[in-house]
């Protein structure tokens, strides 16, 4: 899933060692998060949306990944 | 002194009473190369793990690794296709095993097969349980 987690977190001047250590994971989690390979929970979503002061539609791209999902469900057989 | 992981603390505590009671066997019955290292090793993982145990900042960081969502998924999926590759090889090897005493007329591959075959059938029906209970409870 797409994310806007690495511009946010580097517009804020932050590590992916501080972000982690804000919402309490490991700074792998917030590694795979950015790259998009791991999806995070709601949870730990709306922690980084309340730390970059965004809501978690915005910070998960929600929109977006709905629209690329919604033609990935449209090519299904 | 305040014990901040519960379970590091009792690993390290048996992994260094594993490590001294081997060092201290070593000493009675004489000195080999490969039980030394083993033990020299129980006992270094083992006072690692009770010195983590005991300090604030690393026993919070070893309780967030432990609880951290990605670090879950991934031993969820590990875990899973450990199992997967284990019934794959076991049945491969319970077949085969068959198969060689039928063509051999080696009957003493059979009770290996046969133990292949009930431990295989033991994770199908143990799959097949926790099935069960996860989807009525998740």
């Amino acid at each position: 899933m797409k994310t806007r987690i690495k511009e946010l977190r580097t517009a804020a001047h932050m590590t992916q060692q501080q972000l982690a250590e804000l919402v309490h994971v490991s700074s792998r989690t917030i590694i795979s998060i950015e790259k998009g390979q791991y999806n995070p929970s709601l949870m730990l979503a709306y922690r980084m949306a309340l730390v970059f002061g965004v809501t978690v539609e915005e910070l998960c791209c929600l929109a977006e990944n709905k629209a690329w999902e919604d033609a990935e469900f449209e090519n299904l057989p | 002194m305040k014990i901040y992981h519960k379970k590091n603390f009792a690993v390290g505590l048996g992994l260094s009473l594993l490590g001294a009671a081997n060092l201290g066997l070593m000493v009675w019955k004489g000195w080999q190369v490969r039980e030394t290292v083993t033990a020299l090793l129980c006992l270094l993982l083992g006072i690692g793990s009770l010195l983590r145990s005991l300090s604030r900042d690393m026993a919070r960081e070893d309780i967030l690794e432990e609880r951290d969502e990605r670090n879950r998924l991934v031993a969820l999926k590990y875990r899973s296709s450990a199992l997967r590759l284990t019934q794959g090889v076991s049945f491969v090897l319970m077949c085969l095993l068959f198969l060689l005493s039928k063509t051999s007329g080696q009957q003493s591959l059979l009770p290996v097969g046969l133990g292949l075959g009930l431990a295989l059938s033991v994770s199908i029906w143990g799959e097949l349980g926790a099935e069960l209970y996860h989807q009525k409870h998740t």
